[in-house]
């Protein structure tokens, strides 16, 4: 058609819908009587700043909230750990605020399951058994130091018999007390990884799972980043090439729990590099010649057949570990996972002790900008929110399993975790908490754990209740997170900390506050004089809300002193640290390592039941709302499979079956096993999916800690019935693998 | 098509303001009732007209070549029709487009 002929055909049209539109529209406009904030403006709404719990990092968060409901949750800028980001987890949580499967009433387990009674009648049971336990009772959390374990903990902490215990992360345990002789007190251990040059993380999932993924995920940007003429360089040793791995520039496949024994021989290679080259350390040279005398047994030439790699590799780690200083070492959970974890990471925290020296030496020591720390005042923090950090973890579990097994306790209260799914099946959690008479969950959802318990009590979401906490990640610096009520409560539940202080107060206990709001006013009150630039001319009611606004209170950022050298005593001492136990396993006659693995979208099976974390690929296979196995493509080939066959893994302990997913990133002895999958009683998006890794495990420990090695398991691995599709997004090994992009 | 803000708006200030003149007490009335106000449109044009003030406040013609003085009205009335050879008459005087297509298109 030419413009010509267009232009008649447009003015027929045109005509047409002028004598169509000769009656006028109506000539009134309607407006509303109130403005609508439906939230679609997203400059709409209002911000409040709070702490995420889903995990017990401590990111401080801020969340948009439109006429009462949550719409987005964000990472508080001005929070020295979050440090303005937040993670899919964080993120994803305004999911579980509006979750058809909420629990909404309190429930007592009678004959014929369970019942709903109201909040008076739960309150009336609870101070009831209360007054019967008489401080015989125990108090379980996920770790957490907040509000609820500092109420129980100000309630019943002097009675005899009680016991607070955190099922914290595993591994928690062994980082705390790894390295501890080298640092003033135990804590974790926190490399400058900002700043390093040069990075080794020994089997350290740190982008992914451990302390605080978003703080790691910030210090990796400025490690690459951050810098206009460096970019950090980072080696990732472990069995696995994790997603945190698949971000390094060289990954080294060690055979399961020899981790140790390559942090070794690097410090025997770094030593002899400091005494050949005579470099001018602080440290006095008799510790220099301990050291080197006790570090013989661990030269590359004598241990390269044991960690299966060339002895020339050892020295490429040694080597820029010293020219390309600031250079640092970090253990994650490939170190912790094993019996031999602290020794590793003792050995771990020597590399760093070594690498501060020589930066010192070098001149090449950048001390971080960090919130000052004051060891004391975190400990007191921890301690009047709980339990402190040496205190929580597995070796506690094992204790509180005992007492149970002995009817040590006539009552327990398990606030939000879930030991029943996510304890190794060789702890036996499920059978000894049938020995106790009366258990309250404390919960959002049904879960396992809950279902196990006599009396159900529906908690408020995070986002909904108030709270204080102490994160357990940044080490030393003291900070005082606050978690304020950003929206009304959605259904009708109580905050659990407010019923447990309603029935301590029923049953003529002593309280230490009316309620939980009040309890976290105190703690503030109770802390302010110790606030490093707190605003004094403010009253306390007008700094607590000022505290509100920011999200808690962190001391204000200084140039740290440089960190001291450890004093001779201890350098000396030092070399009897400096070994490398041989790692033990359980089953030890099975031919394949089983390596569980922390996902960031699952955690401990936590995110099963939400839909966005289903929905989200995991970063290596891309696989979505399905469980896997995931091996090497050689041990497929020799087991017959591929991918989406079924497989049975088996230990003593328990059996399952998963898809295979054959992944070039794993060593060929090791089959590993996202943790978090095979719910039976969390709700219809996580029931049913994929199996239980857990139910493979014994109860092997850590010989130093006592934390679960949740990596020392053998199994066997054989061909099962059956295949599935697996629902991949695309090849692990690139796109131009994918079948979109083949060539 | 700018549109009418919502009636608690005009609340905000006229709760305080000139809260017992007869046409602010009709307002309060919408208001307290739930009812919308139906606004009654002095300014219209046609349905095939495209009109746009953006053009024409960005060659600075006055509000009131084709308002009127509305600064001086109590209320506001219509004082020029709004027929095509209105427009036309300023688009040649101004020397703007003359094309059908520049208002009906």
């Amino acid at each position: 058609m030419d413009r010509r002929s267009f232009l008649k055909l447009s003015g027929v049209a045109a005509s047409a819908s002028v004598v169509g539109a000769c009656s006028r529209t109506s000539q009134n406009v309607i407006s509303f009587v109130e403005a609508p904030n439906d939230g679609a403006n997203p400059v709409d709404g209002d911000w409040f700043a709070t702490t995420c719990r889903e995990c017990n990092a401590g990111c401080g968060v801020i969340v948009r909230t439109v006429n009462g409901r949550a719409k987005k949750i964000e990472g508080n800028a001005i929070h020295p750990i979050s440090r303005g980001k937040a993670c899919a987890r964080s993120q994803a949580a305004v999911q579980t605020v509006y979750h058809p499967e909420r629990l909404t009433t309190p429930m007592l387990k009678g004959a014929g399951g369970f019942e709903s009674i109201g909040w008076d009648k739960a309150v009336d049971v609870i101070s009831q058994r209360f007054t019967e336990a008489e401080g015989k009772l125990f108090y379980l959390n996920n770790g957490a130091n907040d509000a609820s374990s500092g109420i129980v903990n100000e309630i019943f902490g002097k009675m005899d018999g009680f016991l607070n215990v955190g099922n914290s992360e595993p591994g928690f345990e062994s980082l705390v007390a790894g390295g501890a002789a080298l640092a003033d007190s135990p804590r974790l251990p926190f490399p400058d990884l900002d700043h390093a040059q040069f990075a080794i993380l020994f089997g350290a999932d740190i982008f992914e799972s451990g302390p605080s993924p978003v703080f790691w995920g910030g210090s990796f940007g400025e490690c690459r980043r951050g810098r206009a003429s460096v970019r950090g360089r980072l080696v990732y040793a472990g069995s696995r090439l994790s997603s945190t791995a698949a971000v390094c520039d060289l990954w080294l496949p060690v055979p399961p729990g020899k981790l140790g024994l390559l942090a070794l021989s690097v410090a025997q290679v770094v030593v002899d590099i400091i005494i050949s080259r005579k470099l001018a350390l602080t440290i006095p040279r008799n510790a220099l010649g301990r050291w080197s005398e006790v570090l013989k047994d661990y030269d590359p030439e004598k241990v390269a057949a044991q960690l299966e790699m060339p002895a020339e590799y050892i020295h490429k780690l040694a080597i820029p570990f010293v020219d390309e200083s600031p250079s640092v070492a970090i253990a994650g959970a490939d170190v912790t996972g094993h019996v031999n974890g602290v020794a590793a990471l003792d050995a771990v925290e020597f590399l760093n002790m070594l690498s501060y020296e020589i930066g010192r030496e070098k001149l090449r020591i950048h001390e971080r900008l960090t919130p000052e720390p004051n060891e004391g005042l975190k400990r007191r923090i921890t301690q009047a929110l709980g339990v402190d950090h040496e205190a929580q973890g597995y070796k506690r579990m094992v204790e509180l399993v005992d007492g149970m097994e002995q009817g040590k306790y006539s009552m327990g209260i398990i606030s939000h975790t879930n030991p029943v799914f996510d304890t190794p099946a060789g702890l036996k959690f499920k059978d000894a908490m049938s020995k106790v008479g009366f258990t309250v969950a404390v919960a959002n959802f049904m879960d396992e754990t809950a279902a196990e318990a006599t009396l159900v009590l529906p908690d408020h979401h995070w986002l909904e209740g108030w709270s204080v906490q102490n994160p357990n990640f940044v080490p030393g610096v003291p900070v005082l997170n606050l978690q304020q009520p950003v929206i009304r409560p959605f259904v009708d539940t109580r905050s659990g900390s407010d019923i447990i202080l309603a029935a301590a107060a029923a049953a003529k206990l002593k309280t230490p506050a009316a309620s939980t709001e009040e309890f976290v006013q105190g703690k503030v009150k109770q802390f302010r004089a110790e606030m490093l630039g707190a605003p004094a001319y403010l009253g306390d009611e007008e700094f607590f809300r000022h505290l509100l606004r920011n999200g808690g209170w962190w001391s204000s950022e200084i140039e740290n002193e440089p960190t001291p050298t450890p004093p001779d005593s201890v350098l000396w001492e030092y070399r009897d640290k400096l070994k490398a136990p041989e790692p033990e396993f359980d089953g030890a006659e099975n031919p394949f390592y089983l390596h569980p693995f922390q996902t960031v979208h699952m955690g401990r099976g936590q995110g099963a039941n939400n839909g966005w974390l289903q929905e989200a690929p995991d970063p290596i296979t891309t696989l979505m709302w399905q469980f896997w196995v995931e091996m090497n493509p050689a041990t497929a080939a020799k087991l017959g499979v591929v991918e989406g066959d079924m497989v049975k893994i088996s230990s003593a302990h328990g059996s399952i079956t998963a898809p295979v997913f054959p992944y070039k990133g794993i060593r060929p002895d090791v089959v590993a096993v996202p943790i978090g999958y095979g719910h039976t009683n969390y709700g219809k998006l996580a029931t049913g999916r994929g199996e239980n890794v857990m139910t493979l495990l014994g109860a092997k420990q850590d010989t130093d800690s006592g934390a679960h090695a949740w990596r020392a398991q053998k199994v066997k691995v054989e061909k099962a019935q059956g295949r599935m599709k697996m629902l991949r997004n695309a090849h692990p090994e690139g796109e131009y693998k994918g079948e979109v992009f083949q060539l | 098509m700018a549109s009418i803000p919502s009636a608690d708006r005009c609340v905000y200030c006229h709760d305080y303001i000139k809260a017992d003149a007869p046409e602010i007490v009709k307002v309060m009335d919408h208001y307290n009732g739930d009812k919308p106000i139906e606004w009654v449109k002095v300014f219209d044009l046609p349905d095939h007209v495209w009109f746009n003030h953006k053009r024409h406040i960005a060659k600075d013609v006055p509000c009131q070549k084709c308002h009127g003085p509305v600064e001086t009205m109590d209320v506001v009335s219509r004082t020029n029709e709004f027929s095509m050879g209105f427009c036309l008459a300023c688009h040649q005087e101004n020397e703007a487009p003359t094309d059908c297509w520049t208002c009906h298109t």
